[in-house]
């Protein structure tokens, strides 16, 4: 595509980042959120802003075993709770076939009253692997191919760019915005090559059965599903159609961990509730390891025998759990996860400013020559930096603005919120279309209103103001979110008004245009 | 533009494409010598599989001539299939 | 706090090696070779210091994984420090 092995990794790189760089956006955008998707949660559920009881028996997930056993689910998850989410969360599949989330406390088991909404686990954390695109699985091919694009773009970035090292810490946000642009993709881009590297990587590694399962076909032929079983010992038998009690909850874990000592389950999966070959899938909370899966065990859910346990040990099957649990960061700590969210806006950033980048390279050749390419590209970029910000937040407002139970023409109070950020997402795209040039200014206002109507709007519907949940510890993930908030509320007003001077849009408005 | 839609195709599904045979006949190939466990033998081809088809799409747009990029990637594709289907007997 | 610290030393000192910071930091002067070279492998040092430390806090697994997240936030701190430090020429 050019004369040179440069000219081509230069067109490759233009090419491919301005054409998939919003949807890049998009999967960086709700990826650095889900660090703290269930933060988000608690914020977005007020009534799951519990305190961990000091001394958990599993028995206490017994009501929603019960409860799924009432509604005829053929299996039911359990999801133990845990600090980041101090409720037993339970999955299973109503009698229309719907899958449905219901929430108990961790101390009484009572059911909590459902809270309508997605949430981040259930929204923002899907958006970023599938952009929910439900069709055919068409959203995982979508985010597989914008994965693996980013790591030729990674490659092809780092081909093109002709003094890596002399320009390893240069960032002039004085200059021309054009120029400034480009330096801050860079010093995004190169300084955080590694990241942008490894997460893109990671993300497509954890699903490599779907991207890549040839080999899988090609080793086992018709029995591709023996491949779980052997790589990691899933066991599965069928209902006998006979009904008997689940042992105690506390029993079956102790089975469990005797197989694997030391370490709590993060979920007991119940399959066939309700029958004598009822059994429970346990997997041991990858807390305190960066691998994501450690130890599987399966136990007898009448009898309390080990049916199946597995300690992964094949190097090619743990290389793949380490690579995934890399990306999942399933692990306590809170050092990291910051790490990465801060990472995550630096990988934003780097993609904004490469779209930039194109925008401002061309603005003034094309206006001359009556071109519609900058002006469309820059509409599209608008809407899918600021305009996925301002979604996300017209979402978290709908959220507090909404009160409890309501539906709107027969539609659930959780789909409102999922169209309001669809639509508040159209609408600035229209904005940008419209205004162009200013687009940026009204959008970042748009940004610091909304995030601080969020924090106003948490404290008034659920009485935790800032001071109060600062001062409470279970109440620290809500704290963060408002902080967060008003961080870049902040940010906003002060790009707002550092692009309404119009003298020089620096850098500080192209990062905190990404700052949430 | 035909070209570039052309040479894009050629890299993201013949990429694919031909990055999957080879993988499949890797898998196969490592079952068949060196005795490597079914499961292992294809965790490890999927995960290559990632890196070869990165590898694969920089090539496909850097290799000057379309022809090339076409005839090596059926010729692997081709190869790649005969071996996994002659291994069918020893590796599955 | 510490491994921050020595990681902003560390890549400070790297930045302030270039001619073209360096410039920029001290307005008059050239920097020898000898100074650049004792610059660089303090710096270099400096930046290898927080991984044992890491290591020797955080265990094996998450240590690296920690210090390798801080090196690349520590350089876009420096990059950013350089880019309004006060009274500084800019870069050319």
């Amino acid at each position: 595509m050019g004369p040179t092995f440069r000219a081509s990794m230069n067109w490759l790189h233009t090419w491919s980042g301005v054409v998939l760089g919003s949807l890049l956006f998009a999967i960086f955008w709700m990826g650095t959120l889900s660090v703290f998707d269930k933060e988000i949660d608690r914020w977005m559920m007020p009534a799951s802003r519990l305190a961990l009881p000091p001394d958990f028996s599993y028995e206490t997930m017994r009501p929603a075993y019960l409860a799924a056993l009432a509604a005829k689910s053929p299996s039911v998850l359990l999801l133990v709770p845990n600090q980041r989410n101090p409720v037993i969360t339970a999955l299973w599949r109503g009698p229309d076939g719907s899958f449905a989330q219901h929430l108990f406390d961790p101390g009484t088991g009572a059911e909590l009253p459902d809270q309508g909404t997605l949430g981040g686990s259930r929204f923002i954390y899907p958006f970023h692997y599938s952009l929910n695109l439900k069709v055919l699985g068409l959203g995982y091919w979508v985010v597989g191919l914008c994965g693996m694009m980013m790591m030729v773009l990674c490659v092809s970035g780092v081909v093109i760019h002709r003094k890596i090292f002399v320009d390893f810490f240069t960032f002039r946000p004085e200059r021309k915005i054009r120029r400034a642009t480009l330096d801050l993709h860079n010093v995004a881009g190169v300084l955080g090559l590694p990241f942008h590297v490894v997460i893109s990587v990671s993300g497509l590694v954890i699903l490599f059965s779907l991207y890549f399962p040839s080999s899988i076909w090609a080793v086992y032929r018709q029995d591709a599903r023996l491949f779980g079983r052997e790589a990691y010992g899933s066991y599965v038998r069928p209902p006998a159609k006979r009904a008997a009690d689940l042992i105690s909850l506390d029993a079956i874990v102790a089975k469990a961990k005797s197989v694997w000592g030391q370490g709590e389950p993060n979920y007991l999966y119940v399959f066939n509730p309700g029958d004598s070959a009822s059994y429970v899938q346990l997997n041991r909370a990858s807390a305190d390891v960066v691998s994501n899966i450690s130890y599987v065990a399966y136990v007898d859910g009448t009898t309390g025998e080990l049916l199946s346990a597995s300690r992964p040990e094949k190097p090619a099957a743990l290389t793949q759990r380490f690579i995934a649990g890399l990306h999942f960061i399933q692990f306590e700590h809170w050092t990291l996860r910051w790490l990465y969210f801060v990472l995550g806006l630096a990988g934003c950033v780097l993609i904004a400013t490469g779209l930039l980048f194109w925008v401002e390279s061309r603005r003034d050749r094309h206006r001359r020559l009556g071109r519609s390419g900058a002006r469309v590209v820059e509409a599209v970029t608008v809407a899918s930096v600021t305009g996925i910000l301002i979604a996300t937040l017209a979402f978290m407002v709908t959220n507090r603005a909404l009160p409890a139970g309501a539906s709107v023409l027969g539609v659930e109070r959780g789909a409102i919120e999922v169209s309001v950020f669809h639509l508040a997402w159209l609408l600035t795209l229209l904005h940008a279309w419209a205004s162009t040039g200013r687009a940026w200014i009204g959008q970042c206002w748009m940004i610091s209103g909304l995030a601080s109507l969020a924090v106003l709007l948490n404290a008034v519907t659920t009485g935790d103001h800032l001071i109060k949940t600062i001062a409470t510890p279970q109440l620290w993930s809500v704290a963060g979110v408002d902080a967060t908030l008003l961080i870049a509320a902040f940010i906003a007003i002060r790009v707002a008004l550092r692009l309404a001077r119009g003298a020089r849009p620096d850098a500080a408005s192209l990062q905190g245009a990404d700052q949430r | 533009m035909t070209k570039t839609l052309a040479r894009t195709a050629l890299a993201i599904l013949g990429g694919y494409l031909g990055t999957s045979a080879f993988i499949a006949a890797l898998a196969m190939i490592a079952v068949a010598t060196v005795g490597m466990e079914r499961s292992e033998a294809a965790t490890l081809g999927s995960m290559l599989g990632f890196l070869i088809y990165l590898g694969v799409i920089i090539w496909s747009f850097a290799e000057p001539a379309l022809v090339r990029v076409a005839l090596w990637l059926g010729g692997v594709t081709a190869l790649s299939l005969a071996v996994v289907f002659l291994l069918r007997p020893v590796a599955s | 706090m510490i491994t921050m610290a020595l990681l902003l030393a560390g890549w400070g000192l790297l930045a302030a090696s270039q001619p073209r910071q360096f410039n920029r930091l001290v307005h008059h002067g050239r920097l020898s070779s000898r100074a650049r070279t004792a610059m660089r492998s303090l710096g270099a040092i400096l930046l290898l210091a927080p991984l044992m430390i890491l290591m020797r806090a955080e265990g094996p697994s998450f240590g690296p994984l920690v210090w390798a997240c801080l090196l690349s936030i520590s350089a876009m701190a420096v990059a950013l420090m350089l880019a309004w430090l006060p009274g500084a020429k800019s870069a050319t």
